[in-house]
């Protein structure tokens, strides 16, 4: 005999039943295969070949780079805290509903409708070394060229710009949202209470807008530990000191073809994210508790 | 809230200089679109084009310029010995290359790109709309074991490096024979953890005294799901199929594996086959970008308005 | 309000069953599956020779266009050849060739241009004929080719007196004239470039006597006085005489540059001819052979046509493949005057020689270059590709360019990267027993661990009961 509880399992399964199948086809049957891989050596030619941790030592191998890699990975990271910045400014303003503002937030998400290949492009000019928008404001202050695309050292500033300027778009929609949410009342509570301007954004909006503080974070952080796109369409696959670990896995999977290899560390970079991710979130949670 | 005139403008200057950032690039971007070949580098903001003969009194002559001096320009002149400095207005003036726009859209079939991309993206958006609500509802309103190391996993599916999966599932779609078809490309990008976190989220902010109400009248869980959950999640709904729309629509790396058959391909995709080394034209191109982005562009500013409202009632709010 | 919800979504699902069960694809072997790379124009010319040839044949020598990117087009066919999944008649460049068939990817085809009594190989330019062979034996066929030239202004040269470039000019000839055609304005900014040679740097080091691979493509011998050379004087035309583009910088801006008139020299492929006759005044452009440095090579792009060894319809592939590099398939070809064909009757015919796309144009430069040229742009080893190579050279022209380090001592940086990527893969691993690894052991515990928490979660009541 089939019990209520019963029931409402078998109900609970059916409803997770599309959700799992592709969970289990498209996610994690791949993440079980490059799991096994990761113990293999696999050049796409010959038939893999059990190493067992061949792989995972030659990570740590000094010319592996792998801690190179991995800094540049964390470097990007820098890059969540300034886009959240700016998104919430413009959410600020925008927020003021000042005249004119919904013309503004068409312009301001532009951005984020934009596909890879007009961003490369677009940014491949503002960036350009010789005729490049930026080199040229900042030589009217007498700065001398920068090859933001071209010198290793300068790669990272330049594809951050770029991916500040993507991620601050999407900061600012979910931030203009969250502060519809934000009752006027208290806004007007605290003007009674002879707080200014500054004072009543840092105790009432800012505090209140800590779960799109969290979302933002950590979505932005992941994004940013798996930087991809940005740094290899905009230098043609020469990322110099913008190498970061998942720039490496593409490298050796599909130009050098160890895909074995490659796996290895697509596991090593998961279980950094996963780890990085848990702190994160525990350490949130004690705070809002000892709050 | 009264504000003082002096802080008004000090919000608009702000406010220019942040759409600058924004704005800048973008309209770069428009102007170099109507740019004349060998004009797109010229350094300026306005799409030049220059004439390929002067006049001089009153008689065409064939005019090659040698080089570029502020305002003026060095040419020679055909049958003419020595060179001689004239204006730039005398060959160049302002003209857009709205050409550009119509040749890239006779050389690339951006129709059929634009239908192939529309039907991605939009069985992508429904069948995510599905998933992700049946999912978003189990997680939220259901009780079942192992309801919560599912959701745990879940979540940790959105740390998975991306490259790392494409070689299996490239795999798995060639055994059923999938590659190079439209399914191959819909049917994992049908499964999202995010828009299962989103909805989820926002399933638990309606309140449980509804259903509650509704059980008493005899409704069985599907029927609340039906009846109450989805009735009452349009705006969330809505923000959802924005986002997938938008995203699937400028998916460029799982199209470009899994689609070779060139009357397939989707715009993004048909757009970086347009970009190659042979390929000199810059204003064109960046013709072909504008046109490509102009679909998800609508999309934004038709939706735009329940997309706030979606994330308001998501649970992101303050 | 619910029955108009759920009449709307099982509306959905149906029109979602019914369009995947409308687009679901044909199986691929029942076509002749071509795969090519090419621009949209290009695309569309081959679909119209393929259309016409599907028109004449029965339907088991049905062909089916596909396409790939062209920037990662090798590294996309090995993955498919490692799916299984290659297509039947692949357009490649000879730089391909090497690598595939040392994968075994490509058939021979040899015994078929025997078995054919209505194939002549001779009928194609010899020059061509290296670059479809492994050995002794032919694994492709040549179907076009592009040869890098000078392209130079010759308003520029006219006005400044200096005598148009021709096959005797060296280096130095180069470098004098570029100074003189490079022009500044009052305050000293280049405001036209004398020559921009970036595309032809691996040509440039092998006119310097300097070589990437070595002959058997399986070691990096690239630091080499010769390379290093070439590598030098590409840096200093732009650092030292300033007559030139730095490649610290986008390289979509050239072609515009010359149309433009603020370059007076370029160094690029056929392609661009037809372009830049139609932007430029058709009386200003000519195209002159490459300078010659201590010997005289030239670039060229060969392509190619080959069929692959997993392919089932291998007769059937062989005759697309004699269609492709037959007469009427070589005039379809020749028509947009981006590519030179690879018959002999054609290309020394006034259809090339006076091509409607370049009337005006020293057309027999092109075939002039062909015989001493090396692979262009990039050779590729038989473990590492093009890719690789393309990019390890220009990390280390950079390196130079910023200063860091002389051409010699950038390139041995170079030259090791490169080998240790052949290393890794000349030496097989060596399997390891499962038994006994740190896997077997990890598959141990878990599988431990599992039956530990099945075994304490017997006598706990499920979670969500009562």
């Amino acid at each position: 005999m089939i019990t209520r509880t019963t029931r409402h399992a078998l109900i609970g399964y059916a409803f997770l039943l599309p959700n799992v199948l592709g969970l289990i086809l498209f996610t994690l049957g791949p993440i079980v295969f490059s799991f096994v891989l990761s113990f293999f050596d696999w050049n796409l030619f010959a038939g893999p070949v059990f190493v067992d941790m061949a792989n995972y030592r030659a990570m740590f191998a000094p010319v592996s780079r792998f801690w190179y890699y991995l800094g540049n990975s964390f470097f990007f990271l820098l890059t969540v805290p300034v886009q959240m910045g700016i998104a919430l400014l413009v959410a600020y303003l925008l927020d003021k509903n000042l005249r004119g503002t919904l013309v503004f937030k068409v312009l301001f998400f532009i951005p984020v409708v934009l596909s890879v290949i007009p961003i490369a492009m677009i940014w491949g000019y503002i960036l350009d070394t010789q005729n490049g928008l930026l080199n040229g404001i900042l030589g009217t202050f007498g700065i001398a060229r920068i090859a933001w695309l071209f010198d290793p050292a300068w790669i990272r500033i330049g594809v951050s710009l770029m991916a500040v300027w993507q991620g601050s778009a999407f900061g600012s929609i979910i931030y203009y949202a969250a502060l519809q949410g934000i009752p006027a009342h208290l806004y007007e509570v605290a003007t009674l209470d002879g707080a200014g301007e500054a004072r009543r954004f840092w105790s009432i909006t800012v505090p209140l807008l800590g779960p799109t503080h969290f979302f933002l974070g950590i979505t932005g952080a992941i994004g940013a530990l798996q930087m991809f796109a940005p740094i290899y369409t905009m230098t043609h696959g020469m990322p110099g000191g913008a190498h970061n670990l998942l720039i490496e896995i593409y490298m050796k999977g599909y130009q050098e073809f160890h895909m074995g290899y490659a796996a290895a560390l697509s596991w090593v970079l998961f279980l950094t994210i996963f780890l990085l991710s848990t702190m994160y979130w525990k350490n949130l949670r004690s705070h809002a508790e000892n709050a | 809230m009264k504000r003082t005139i002096p802080f008004t403008l000090f919000l608009y200057g702000l406010l220019l200089v942040l759409s600058g950032w924004y704005v800048v690039p973008f309209c770069w971007a428009l102007v170099t679109s109507v740019k004349h070949p060998g004009m797109v580098f010229d350094g300026r903001w306005l799409p030049y084009t220059r004439a390929k003969s002067l006049d001089v009194g009153g008689r065409m002559v064939e005019a090659q310029v040698l080089q570029e001096l502020g305002d003026s320009l060095v040419v020679t002149l055909g049958g003419m010995p020595g060179q001689r400095v004239v204006p730039r207005a005398a060959l160049e003036s302002v003209s857009p290359a709205w050409h550009n726009y119509t040749d890239a859209w006779r050389i690339v079939p951006f129709g059929k790109y634009f239908l192939n991309s529309a039907l991605v993206s939009l069985c992508i958006t429904l069948g995510q709309l599905i998933t992700c609500s049946l999912g978003g509802y189990a997680f939220s309103r259901l009780q079942f074991p192992g309801r919560d190391a599912v959701f745990l996993l879940y979540l940790a599916t959105l740390m998975i490096p991306g490259p790392i999966l494409t070689v299996p599932i490239y795999m798995l779609l060639r055994q059923y024979h999938l590659l190079n078809t439209y399914q191959g490309v819909i049917l994992p990008g049908l499964f999202s953890a995010y828009g299962t976190f989103l909805l989820k989220q926002f399933f638990q902010t309606i309140p449980k005294d509804l259903e509650d109400a509704a059980r008493i009248d005899g409704a069985g869980v599907v029927s609340l799901y039906f009846r109450i959950i989805l009735p009452l999640s349009g705006p969330a709904l809505a923000a959802l199929a924005t986002f997938v729309f938008i995203g699937s629509w400028n998916d460029f790396f799982w199209p470009s594996i899994v689609l070779t058959d060139p009357g397939m391909l989707t715009l993004p995709v048909g757009l970086a086959h347009f970009n190659d080394i042979y390929m000199f034209e810059y204003g064109r191109l960046m013709a072909g970008c504008m046109i490509s982005i102009a679909p998800a562009v609508l999309m934004y500013m038709v939706f735009q308005r329940f997309v706030t409202r979606g994330v308001v009632m998501t649970g992101l709010k303050g | 309000m619910p029955a108009r919800i759920i009449g709307t979504l099982i509306g959905a699902l149906v029109l979602t069953a019914a369009l995947f069960f409308y687009l679901l694809g044909d199986d691929p072997s029942q076509f002749v599956n071509f795969s090519t790379w090419g621009t949209a124009t290009e695309i569309a010319s081959f679909q119209r020779l393929i259309d016409h040839y599907n028109a004449t044949r029965s339907p088991r020598h049905r062909v089916r266009l596909s396409h790939g990117e062209q920037i990662q087009y090798t590294e996309r066919l090995i993955v498919q050849a490692a799916a299984g999944n290659l297509p039947d008649v692949m357009h490649l460049d000879r730089k391909d060739l090497p690598l595939f068939v040392s994968r075994g990817m490509c058939e021979d085809l040899t015994p078929y241009m025997e078995r054919d009594s209505s194939f002549h190989i001779t009928d194609y330019l010899p020059a061509l004929l290296p670059g479809c062979k492994v050995g002794t034996q032919f694994y492709a066929v040549p179907h076009n080719f592009s040869t890098l030239v000078l392209y130079y202004n010759k308003s520029h040269f006219d006005a400044e007196g200096i005598a148009y470039p021709d096959s005797t000019w060296t280096w130095d000839d180069l470098l004098r004239a570029a100074r003189r055609l490079t022009r500044r304005d009052a305050q000293g900014t280049i405001a036209r470039y004398g020559c921009m040679m970036t595309l032809a740097v691996q040509t440039l080091i092998a006119q310097n006597d300097g070589r990437v691979l070595n002959a058997t493509l399986d070691s990096c011998i690239v630091a080499s006085p010769g390379a290093a050379g070439a590598v030098q004087f590409i840096v200093d035309l732009s650092e030292k005489y300033g007559v030139s583009w730095s490649m610290l910088s986008q390289n979509i801006q050239w072609d515009d540059m010359f149309a433009g008139g603020r370059l007076s020299m370029i160094a690029n492929g056929r392609w661009a001819a037809p372009w830049y006759m139609r932007t430029m005044q058709p009386g200003s452009i000519d195209a002159a052979p490459l300078p010659r440095g201590k010997l005289r090579r030239g670039g060229a792009v060969n392509h190619i046509m080959a069929v692959a060894s997993q392919s089932t319809k291998k007769d059937e592939a062989w005759q697309f493949v004699k269609y492709l590099v037959s007469e009427e398939g070589q005039r379809m070809l020749n028509d947009d005057g981006a590519n030179i064909p690879a018959l002999r009757s054609l290309v020394y015919s006034d259809a090339f020689l006076r091509h409607h796309t370049t009337p005006t144009m020293n057309n027999s430069v092109f075939l002039e270059e062909l015989p001493h040229s090396v692979v262009w742009p990039f050779e590729q080893g038989i473990y590492v590709t093009h890719f690789v190579l393309q990019t390890q050279l220009e990390l280390a022209i950079r390196r130079v360019l910023l200063g860091q380090m002389t051409a010699m001592q950038s390139l041995r940086i170079m030259q090791d990267n490169v080998n240790g990527v052949i290393q890794s893969h000349r030496t097989a691993p060596d399997a390891v027993p499962f038994f006994g690894s740190v896997l077997s052991y990890v598959c141990g515990a878990c599988a431990a661990g599992l039956f530990l928490f099945l075994v304490r979660r017997r006598g706990v009541r499920l979670p969500g009961r009562g």
